[in-house]
Order: structure tokens, then sequence, then C-alpha cells
């Protein structure tokens, strides 16, 4: 029962024993461990630009600053509404609220304790404006209009430097994904050469092959048994590589507290991606097996 | 059921003005007509150099005519796709003077190669293959690596590939000049019989000897050709 079952999965092909084996395990390896490393940063990429995108198209705040002269009731009420009227007239403004004394008193107890008389003190008055497309909705421009109109008044410039790093980081992420694509070329290529090296030693023992009646299908199943078994053995090792060094990175990066860094973080769902590497890699390594034999052998007699 | 009579009117192999050459080498085979009925039995005879493996290389869809129309089993070799020409192989049992073994394989896997192309089962294979190693007297060896097999018995082998399909054409180059006598009068027993039931067989030889004494049909090759030299007297059984 036992030989019966070795014997179904025998090759003729002593392809266990060839020199390209471990060219081809170590080339997948490395690749697998770079294509999870840059698959990972990737993801690592997605979840800050998602978590910036979200704080962005929340809104934005602006600052009033208080005068150096001492104005009355009425002239502050006037540079107040003629902001409001800035962003009520604004495209893409949904609802701008100013920010009640009691919220800012709030906001500002963790440095001026909550008995703070916050109406004597110089504090800027806040205003909350609500975009419709905080994506589309243009920083810059409305910031050099706003200070055209009220000078005292100015855009909380966070969501313009986060605008503009946003699309460094869409940048870098697409930068990635050509990475990913040249690290499966590669892998590919490897392949493809190992695939080639092998068929040329072995040319003889599948010449017999040949006239004992093999289809070229017979031959490629060989190989591509071979690619998946190598393919599953040598990714397993370049994720389980690749696992080591993002472990050792969360752990290092997770005593940062930044908001930026801090949303950079690997969902188990993106741990659940990276490990199907392995099986994925297997797949592939199979399939190109096969095709590259076949093709191959498609040009013999 | 089809007689052994029926069957010789059908052919099988049919060669018409089949040359064979290497590169920009002169021709090895020129002009060849040939026409090998289902069953029939031949040697193939000629001096070394006159192109028996060129031949033989052909009827067993190794190598193309340079020129001329080479039909077997009713399919023009020249048009088949390489499916279909892995199909007419599968049809035809091969015995190579060098034999050809997979010398990394033991005996028995060696035989069970042209089972498993066709997809058999493992117990079927198992089955027929040690009867048959069983026959040629391998019963002993099959578990060992052909590399490490004599001469005589690689043959062997080489000769139980080469039937255990039992194929439609046998094609056989000095498949008696490793083995003794006594196995040689085995193994010409064995093709005889495939033959009787059916197998065309054309064997390779040099032995004056194998030739009188089985005194089947010769094709003997010559100055680029070839001619048949018809049996004197038939098998006694």
């Amino acid at each position: 029962m036992k030989k019966a079952f070795l014997n179904r999965y025998h090759s003729e092909i002593p392809l266990n024993k060839d020199k390209s084996n471990l060219f081809l395990e170590v080339s997948t390896a490395i690749s697998v461990f770079l294509f999870s490393i840059v698959l990972a940063a990737y993801f690592m990429m997605t979840s800050m630009v998602l978590s910036w995108n979200k704080s962005i198209i929340d809104g934005l705040t602006v600052q009033i600053m208080p005068s150096s002269e001492t104005l009355t009731a009425d002239e502050e009420l006037l540079r107040l509404n003629k902001v409001i009227s800035f962003f009520d007239e604004k495209e893409g403004v949904e609802k701008v609220r100013v920010i009640s004394n009691e919220q800012i008193k709030h906001i500002m107890s963790p440095w001026l304790g909550e008995n703070a008389n916050i109406e004597t003190l110089p504090i800027p008055k806040l205003l909350d404006v609500k975009l419709k497309n905080g994506k589309t909705f243009d920083y810059q421009k409305a910031s050099t209009e706003l200070k055209e109109v009220a000078p005292y008044a100015s855009i909380d410039n966070h969501g313009i430097w986060l605008q503009k790093l946003m699309k460094s980081a869409s940048a870098l992420k697409v930068l990635s994904l050509f990475v990913l694509v040249v690290v499966l070329l590669a892998l590919s290529f490897s392949l493809f050469y190992a695939v080639q090296t092998s068929l040329k030693v072995h040319q003889n023992i599948i010449e017999i092959l040949h006239i004992m009646g093999a289809t070229d299908n017979y031959v490629a199943k060989q190989y591509a048994k071979r690619g998946l078994w190598t393919g599953f053995v040598a990714s397993i090792i370049g994720t389980a590589l690749g696992f080591g060094v993002l472990i050792m990175i969360s752990h290092l990066s997770s005593g940062l507290e930044t908001g930026l860094i801090g949303s950079a973080k690997l969902s188990a769902w993106h741990w659940g991606m990276i490990a199907l590497l392995p099986p994925m890699t297997a797949i592939l390594s199979m399939i190109l097996s096969f095709l590259s034999v076949k093709q191959t052998l498609g040009k013999m007699m | 059921m089809e007689t052994h009579k029926n069957m010789l009117t059908e052919p099988i192999i049919d060669m018409y003005n089949v040359c064979i050459r290497y590169g920009k080498d002169p021709d090895v085979l020129k002009d060849i007509k040939l026409t090998l009925q289902k069953g029939s039995f031949h040697f193939l005879t000629g001096k070394s150099g006159a192109g028996k493996t060129s031949l033989l290389s052909m009827m067993y869809l190794a190598l193309k005519p340079s020129a001329g129309t080479v039909t077997i089993f009713g399919s023009n070799i020249g048009y088949a796709s390489r499916d279909a020409m892995a199909a007419l192989r599968r049809r035809i049992g091969v015995v190579f003077q060098d034999f050809r073994l997979l010398e990394h394989l033991s005996a028995y896997d060696n035989v069970a190669i042209p089972l498993r192309i066709r997809g058999m089962g493992e117990n079927e294979i198992k089955k027929r293959v040690k009867e048959l190693l069983s026959w040629v007297e391998l019963d002993k060896s099959m578990d060992k690596i052909c590399s490490t097999l004599s001469g005589g018995e690689k043959q062997r082998v080489a000769i139980a590939r080469a039937v255990i399909n039992r194929p439609e054409i046998l094609l056989a180059d000095e498949p008696t000049g490793n083995v003794d006598n006594d196995i040689a009068v085995k193994l010409m027993k064995l093709f005889i019989e495939l033959n009787k039931l059916g197998t065309t067989v054309v064997i390779a030889t040099h032995s004056k000897e194998l030739i009188a004494e089985y005194n089947y049909p010769q094709i003997h090759l010559e100055n680029k050709g070839l001619k048949i030299i018809p049996a004197l007297r038939r098998v006694q059984q």
C-alpha cells in the first residue's frame, strides 16, 4: 500500500538530484523574503494613508488669533463673521461651527486646569469647518485666499502637510508595487532558467520517455510537482524570515507613540495575506514550471 | 476474430520515396519504398553504417524523413501533432542496442514506465511487471538499480520494457547480442509469440546464425537503398 502510494508520485526524471535545485530554493526563498517585506511595507503605507485620509476628510480647524489691540465686542464679532462668511461661501464646505468657550476650556484643561478663566486669556477663537470631501478640497488655495480676506485667521496646516505626506506615501505605494512586480519577475526568470538547465541535463531521459509515448504533459507534470514542492519549502523559509524581520520591526516601533507612525500597523488580515505567500508561491512555481517545460518541449521533435 | 493471415494484408508501416540525411551530409538512405504488413516479421540487415539505426529511428518516430512520406498506423507522421505522435509511439515497443535504460531507476521501475505513461493503476502494473520480469528470469533483480546490472540483465530489462505494453510494432536493435544462447532462444520465442498475437516485428541484427535459424524475410540495406530478401522456409514449431 505504502509502495503503491509512493509510486503514484514516482518521477522518472531524477529532479530531486538536480544541481539547479539549490539555486532554485535559494532564489525562491530570497524572493519570497523580499516580497513579504515589501508587501508588509505596502500594507503599512495603505493603513497610514487610510488613517491620514480619514483625519483629513473629517474637516479642518481655523484659528482666529486675538488682536494685539483692544477691540469692542462688535469688532470681535465682525472679525469672526468675516471668516465664517468666507467659509460659508467657499465651495466644498458643508458647515461652519464656532467652537464654544466651554469646548476650548475642555481642550485646554490638560495645560490650564479645569478652573481656568479663558475669557481673560489671549486664546484664539476656533472654527470647526466640515468639508463635503476632504480629498478634493484644496487646502493650500483656501489658506492663501483666507490670508487675503482675514490675515488674522489661519487654517490649521495639519491637513496641508498631511496631504503632501499622503502624496509621498501614495508614490511609495506605487514604488512598492513596482518592486513586488520586479521580485515576481526575478523569481519567474530564475525558475525558467532552472527548468531550462534541468531540461538540458535530462535531455536523454526525456527523449527515452518520448520514444515510449510520453506526452509533453507527462514530462511537464514531473517538473510541475518539483516546482510545487520546491516552491512551497523555499517560500516557507522566505516567509518565516520575513515574519521574523517584521515582528522585530513591529517590536522596535511599538515604543513610538506618534500619531503618524502609530497608524502604520499590520492588521490580522495583513498578516494572513503574508502567511498565504507559501501556498501562492508553490502554485505559481508549479504553473510556471509546467508552462516552461511545455513551451520548450514544443520546439523539440 | 482477426487471423494472422488476414493481418498480413493490412499495411502498418508504409514508406514512400523516403530519404534520410543529417544536416548537409549526403543521404544515408535514398528513395526508400517499404511496406510492412500487420503481423509480419522481418530481420533488418546490412553492414555497419548502412542506415539500420536511422531506419529504425524513423519507424519508432524519433526521426522524420528528410524527404518522402512515412505512414504508420494509417497516420502520415509529417502531419501528426505532438500528442498524436505520442499516441502512435505508445503502440510501438523499442529495444535499443545500447538498452537506453534509466540507470538511476530499478529494473522494476524501468519496465513499469510504458504502463505508467498509459496511466495504468499501480496494482495492475505490479502484477504485469512482476510476471514479465519473472519470465525473463529477473525476478530476483527487479529492485536492483539498473546501473548495477550486468549487460545481459540490462538487455532483458530493455526487452521487458519494450514488450510490457503488448505493442503492435516491436522494433529491436541487436536484441540478443549480449545474452547467452539459452536466453537468446527464450527471447526469440517471446518475439515469435508476440508476432503470432499480431505484433509486427522488425529485428536489426548482424547475426547470420539468428537469420539462418529463424529464417524470416530480410529488409537488407545496401548502397543507401533496400531490398527485401524473402524467407526460404517458415519456422518449424
